[in-house]
């Protein structure tokens, strides 16, 4: 086989494994962090299902965790999704991929698939459609 | 173990649209590919192409619809002020 054709590594490949192992280590609230400053707030807010982004700045302000064990993973997903996007192209793609309509979902929204649907469903679909956008 | 055979790019060339445009995904076996003309079984792998680049684009830009659903979310949010979104420049394209 050509080697000149096919490449085993690439910087998607890496983006993706950078950022499953950062939303394994980095606290909940540092993730927070992070998305408030990347997509902003109120993408943060909405994509975690909740409508108070005082919610969401208090998580930062505090340096805690959300409560709910659901919440917690919901944002796990989406900082592991944004930040491997944001990685390759920049933060508005990723607010752009998490707003939009996409084939992967049905034409629903990443955002709207994790803010709505149950979290172990959403996450392997949205995760699955962040892959598709980097790979395909 | 699957033996993979490159299927070569036109003589007229090809166009892509993609961070590492040289590069092959990874085939991981985890069952049906994701994309449009992936392998249902997950055997073998695409790289996506077009002739010209609006081709590509329009591939490109199907990811970037409006979502009414995802807009409703987003308009919902409360206690956002007004520099506290990232500013986001809109694509016209296509």
């Amino acid at each position: 086989m050509d080697s000149a054709v096919v490449h085993p590594s690439s910087a998607v490949a890496d983006a993706w494994e950078a950022a499953y192992k950062e939303s394994v280590v980095t606290p909940a609230w540092e993730q927070a962090r992070h998305l408030i400053g990347s997509v902003g707030v109120r993408y943060t807010t909405a994509a975690l299902g909740l409508k108070d982004a005082r919610t969401v700045r208090n998580w930062v302000e505090r340096q805690a965790e959300p409560r709910e064990h659901d919440v917690v993973s919901r944002l796990a997903v989406l900082f592991r999704a944004a930040r491997a996007i944001e990685s390759i192209y920049s933060p508005t793609v990723a607010g752009a991929f998490l707003r939009s309509s996409n084939p992967q979902l049905d034409d629903e929204a990443p955002l709207a698939v994790l803010a709505t649907q149950p979290v172990g469903k959403a996450e392997q679909a949205v995760l699955a459609a962040a892959r598709a956008f980097l790979e395909g | 173990m699957t033996r993979l055979r490159p299927v070569p790019l036109p003589d007229s060339g090809a166009v892509r649209v993609h961070p590492a445009p040289e590069a092959l995904p990874q085939l991981r076996h985890e069952g049906a590919g994701r994309n449009r003309f992936d392998d249902p079984r997950g055997s073998f792998l695409m790289r996506y192409t077009a002739e010209n680049l609006r081709g590509c684009l329009v591939e490109t830009m199907a990811r970037f619809r409006p979502n009414p659903a995802a807009d409703a979310l987003l308009a919902a949010v409360e206690f956002v002020d007004a520099d506290d979104d990232p500013v986001s420049p809109m694509v016209q394209a296509v």
